[in-house]
C-alpha cells in the first residue's frame, strides 16, 4: 500500500470515528462489501481488503461504478444514504470501499 | 471565454440552492465527462518549447462535482456538474473549446444478482468555442454497460496479458444559437458509438501499469438545418495510446498518443497527429 492510499483511508476513518459508539461495525460492512464483490466479480479466490479493483479483481471503473446500487443496498439497512457511481470510482483498493460504506452507514 | 466561464459559474451557483444538489459528494479530475462511461482518460497537459518559434500548448481537462444520488429499487440517479476545457494554440490544429454540463448519471441493475447493469447517462451542455466562433447547447443522451459473461467492463486474459473492452451508443442533439460573421447557426442531430479496447501486456510483471488502447468514436449527421448540411454527415474519431502509470493508484501516466479523425462533441476539427503528454487522473 502507498501513501496516498494510507493518507486516504486514514481521512475515512478518523480515530474519533472508529471509538465512538457506531449503529453498525466495520467488521460486519466489511462482510457485507466483500460478499457483494465476490458475487459480482465471481471470483474464485477469496477478495481481501488490500485487494486491488483494476489489478487483483479486473474491474474497470464502468465495473466499480455497478456497484453503487448493491452498495446502497447494504447502506440502506442501516441509513438513508446513497453512494453515487462517482463517489467510488477514485477508490483503488477493497478496504476504501469498506471505508465509504461503513462511514456512511453511520452516518446520520 | 470569460464571458462563458462567468455563466457556467452562476449556473452551479444557483444549482447548490436546489436542493438534490445541495451537499457536494465527490470532486473528479478527468480528461472529459462526455466518455463517463468508458475505459478511464487522465486529463492531460503538453507544452513543447522549440528553438525558433513561439511554445504550443494542450490542455484537455474536465472537473466534475457530484451531489447526492437516489436509489428507486435497483436504479440509481447521481447529479453531477461539470466544466472541460480543451486548448491547443498550434495554428495546425488549433482548438479552444470550453463545456459546462449537468448530467445525470445512472446504474440499473444489480450485478450482484444479474449478468448486466446499464449506465445511462443524460447530459444538457453549453458549449462555447473561440476558434470556430460559435456558441451553443447541447443535449445528450447514451448508454453503455457491464456485462459478466461477454465480458464488458472487466479485464480477463492472463498474468501475462490482460484485455479489456467497452461499447457506448447514444444520441446527441445540437443546437449552435450564436454565430459570428462567417459560421452558421442551426441545429443538427447525430447519432453516435464508441468502441474502445485496453490491452494489458505482461500483466503481472508489469504491474498492469503498461496500458494500450484503441478505441473508434464514429458520428452520423441524422438530421441537420439546411445551413449546417453542407458536409460530410459522417464523423470518425481513431485514437491510439500507449500509456504508462507512474504509481500504483494510477493517478499520473505519461503517453504516446496518435489521433486521427474528428470529434464533433468537443469541435475537434479533422487532423492527424502524435503526441507525448503527461497526464493526471483524480
Amino acid at each position: 500500500m502507498d501513501s496516498f492510499t494510507e493518507i486516504k483511508q486514514f481521512r475515512t476513518i478518523t480515530h474519533k470515528e472508529r471509538t465512538m459508539s457506531d449503529a453498525v461495525s466495520r467488521e460486519i460492512i466489511k462482510k457485507e462489501v466483500i460478499e457483494a464483490l465476490q458475487l459480482a466479480t465471481e471470483s474464485p479466490k477469496e477478495i481481501q481488503e488490500s485487494d486491488s479493483f483494476y489489478k487483483d479483481l479486473g474491474m474497470s471503473s464502468s465495473f466499480h461504478k455497478a456497484m453503487s446500487v448493491p452498495y446502497t443496498k447494504i447502506l440502506r439497512k442501516y441509513s438513508n444514504n446513497t453512494i453515487g457511481p462517482s463517489e467510488i470510482v477514485n477508490n483503488k483498493i477493497v478496504g476504501n470501499d469498506v471505508d465509504l460504506v461503513y462511514s456512511k452507514a453511520n452516518k446520520r | 471565454m470569460k464571458n462563458s466561464i462567468s455563466a457556467l459559474l452562476i449556473a452551479l451557483l444557483a444549482l447548490t440552492s436546489v436542493d438534490a444538489f445541495s451537499e457536494p459528494v465527490s470532486i473528479s479530475l478527468r480528461r472529459t465527462l462526455t466518455d463517463k462511461n468508458t475505459i478511464d482518460k487522465p486529463a492531460q497537459f503538453q507544452i513543447t518549447w522549440p528553438n525558433n518559434g513561439d511554445a504550443s500548448y494542450t490542455v484537455d481537462a474536465g472537473i466534475n462535482v457530484s451531489f447526492n444520488a437516489t436509489l428507486h429499487g435497483d436504479t440509481l440517479w447521481e447529479p453531477v456538474a461539470a466544466v472541460e476545457y480543451h486548448r491547443n494554440n498550434q495554428i495546425a490544429r488549433e482548438q479552444n473549446t470550453f463545456i459546462g454540463s449537468l448530467s445525470l448519471l445512472g446504474v440499473i441493475g444489480d450485478i450482484t444478482n444479474s449478468n448486466t447493469s446499464w449506465l445511462p447517462q443524460f447530459a444538457i451542455k453549453y458549449k462555447s468555442d473561440d476558434v470556430r466562433n460559435n456558441k451553443s447547447f447541447l443535449g445528450t443522451a447514451d448508454i453503455s454497460l457491464v456485462n459478466k459473461t461477454l465480458p464488458i467492463g472487466k479485464i480477463f486474459g492472463s498474468d501475462d496479458i490482460g484485455l479489456i473492452w467497452q461499447p457506448r451508443a447514444g444520441l446527441e442533439y445540437e443546437n449552435i444559437f450564436e454565430a459570428n460573421s462567417g459560421t452558421t447557426k442551426g441545429n443538427v442531430l447525430r447519432g453516435k458509438g464508441m468502441i474502445e479496447l485496453a490491452v494489458y501486456p505482461a500483466r503481472k510483471a508489469l504491474d498492469q501499469r503498461l496500458e494500450l488502447t484503441a478505441s473508434y468514436q464514429y458520428w452520423n449527421d441524422l438530421s441537420s438545418s439546411s445551413a449546417l448540411n453542407n458536409g460530410d454527415p459522417v464523423h470518425t474519431l481513431l485514437r491510439y495510446s500507449a500509456k504508462y502509470y507512474l504509481n500504483q493508484n494510477r493517478n499520473y501516466a505519461i503517453a504516446l498518443e496518435h489521433l486521427d479523425g474528428e470529434n464533433p462533441s468537443e469541435n475537434l476539427s479533422r487532423q492527424r497527429y502524435n503526441q507525448f503528454a503527461f497526464q493526471i487522473i483524480f
